[in-house]
């Protein structure tokens, strides 16, 4: 069970709103041991939206509500263009949980669903990233992987409060525990970051299936050696989650800023050279 | 719930559930579990609850608490963890904490000034973080282009061959095997063939070539 985008085709560019392009590459997959997908992917490269969400459930609904979180999520945005990053964020977060919450109370055997929800938000030359849970963004510049949210979990609280060493939290039976989430009160506050673009930044949002299990070193392995070909790279983020046990669901979301066409020289591929490169190009890659 | 199980000299004495509270052990009157023997002391361990885990302390007893033969001062129990205090032995059984065919569950919890109230049930939790299956060990070796004779180690997850932004193509360790596919520029080739962009199962001495590049694998052995 995987679901794939294909990266940002021909659309019209919106210079004023979004000064890169995204190149967009995602999947949600199973995992090796639940029988029900309950993360949910969002991407919109046109209006410069990706977000991610993984449910959870008391009873029933996991699934439900990290659905209402990206679907709200995305029609939020659609409608806040012009609003700031922020403004929209927040608004954007409190309307996810006001549907997951009157979902659940239209249907009470939805009671006690809730999600984590983490989204980036491209403006101009800037992103702001907003999370709720634990479902991570991070950023890969220059060869650097960097966490841009802090997991909002029983786990990430011991440690910034020294009570747990990093090798106590690897192994700690706690490590699922999430402190914040939609759906679980009246009132929820995303954490909210503001971030400047460079081109060929890419972001990685992902669902605790993948971080949980692939060392922040393993996912900046794969990401040095595979960035040049982001659907390549999400496919394998996910087989090194089920490599190593698949044992929740696992979503990725890579998302590069790419300078438009025009914008600065493009630098071409070794594939597009020339008539031969042309006519390969036409032809779909050589040996398929 | 967890459970601690407490012998003596293969005698029963007793068993404890740890309820979502502090629990002390020692000789003192009034500790949860008491230990009737001269040589432990008045309060010598304690096991409090952190989340979903149970952590055992050592209250600076002054013979000292042992978990599967090594002495601690802390410890994170895990299930069938042995604590010993002098000759108590104390097994600590959580089988909640035993894989479930359902695997791991994000569970939700809410800050509140007494601490962290679960909203959700406790749910079963998985006592190994990940499943660290055994990884095969292979090299590659320089048959022509830049890394003619040499050796070309494939300890990480991903080894990237060729020109970075040109001819690129890369190989993925895996339980299984290893395997290979285009990143960018050419399509690669294995044993003559062309590679797509998914990964492709290698064989022993499968010959490799990216752009200029001719390279062999070599099967080492399981790691």
């Amino acid at each position: 069970m995987s679901t794939s985008y294909a990266p940002a085709g021909a659309a019209a560019p919106r210079p004023v709103l979004l000064r890169y392009e995204l190149e967009v590459a995602a999947r949600s997959h199973l995992g090796r041991v639940r029988k029900f997908n309950e993360d949910s992917i969002a991407a919109e490269p046109d209006r410069g939206f990706v977000g991610l969400a993984d449910g959870m459930a008391i009873a029933k609904g996991a699934d439900v509500a990290a659905k209402l979180a990206t679907q709200t999520l995305v029609g939020q945005l659609a409608t806040a263009q012009h609003i700031a990053p922020r403004a929209a964020a927040h608004a954007a977060f409190a309307a996810a949980n006001r549907a997951i919450r009157d979902r659940a109370r239209a249907d009470p055997a939805l009671a006690g669903m809730g999600t984590t929800l983490s989204a980036a938000w491209f403006r101009g030359d800037r992103v702001c990233v907003a999370h709720v849970g634990d479902s991570r963004v991070y950023r890969w510049r220059a060869g650097r992987l960097e966490r841009l949210t802090t997991d909002h979990s029983f786990v990430q609280a011991q440690l910034a409060a020294g009570q747990m060493t990093t090798d106590e939290a690897r192994a700690s039976k706690s490590r699922h525990l999430v402190t914040r989430v939609l759906g679980a009160e009246e009132q929820v506050a995303p954490d909210l970051g503001e971030h400047e673009v460079l081109a060929s930044d890419v972001l990685l949002l992902c669902t605790d299936g993948l971080h949980d299990l692939v060392e922040d070193t393993d996912i900046a392995n794969a990401l040095e050696v595979l960035e040049p070909n982001l659907d390549l790279a999400a496919g394998t983020l996910v087989a090194m989650a089920n490599d190593r046990g698949g044992r929740d669901n696992i979503s990725v979301i890579l998302v590069r800023a790419r300078s438009r066409v025009g914008d600065e020289p493009q630098r071409r591929t070794p594939d597009q050279h020339g008539l031969f490169g042309w006519l390969r190009s036409k032809m779909g890659a050589e040996g398929r | 719930m967890a459970k601690l199980m407490v012998n003596r000299g293969g005698a029963t004495l007793g068993s404890w559930f740890i309820e979502n509270r502090r629990l002390t052990i020692g000789r003192a009157d009034g500790v949860d579990i008491k230990l009737d023997d001269a040589a432990v002391s008045k309060q010598h361990a304690a096991i409090e609850v952190r989340g979903a885990d149970h952590m055992l302390l050592d209250l600076e007893s002054a013979n000292g608490t042992f978990v599967n033969g090594t002495r601690v001062t802390r410890h994170f129990l895990n299930h069938g963890d042995t604590v010993e205090i002098l000759d108590f032995q104390i097994r600590y059984v959580d089988h909640k904490s035993v894989v479930s065919s359902e695997g791991d569950r994000t569970m939700v919890f809410r800050a509140t000034d007494a601490g962290l109230v679960p909203i959700a049930p406790s749910a079963p939790a998985t006592e190994a973080r990940s499943l660290e299956l055994p990884l095969p060990v292979a090299a590659l070796r320089g048959v022509s282009g830049k890394h003619a004779g040499a050796t070309i180690g494939l300890e990480r997850p991903l080894t990237g061959i060729g020109e970075k932004g040109r001819d690129y193509a890369a190989i993925f360790r895996r339980p299984e095997g290893f395997a290979l596919a285009r990143v960018s520029g050419r399509a690669p080739k294995v044993d003559g063939k062309h590679v797509a962009d998914d990964w492709q199962r290698l064989r022993d001495g499968a010959v490799i070539e990216v752009g200029s590049e001719k390279l062999e694998l070599r099967f080492i052995g399981k790691s």
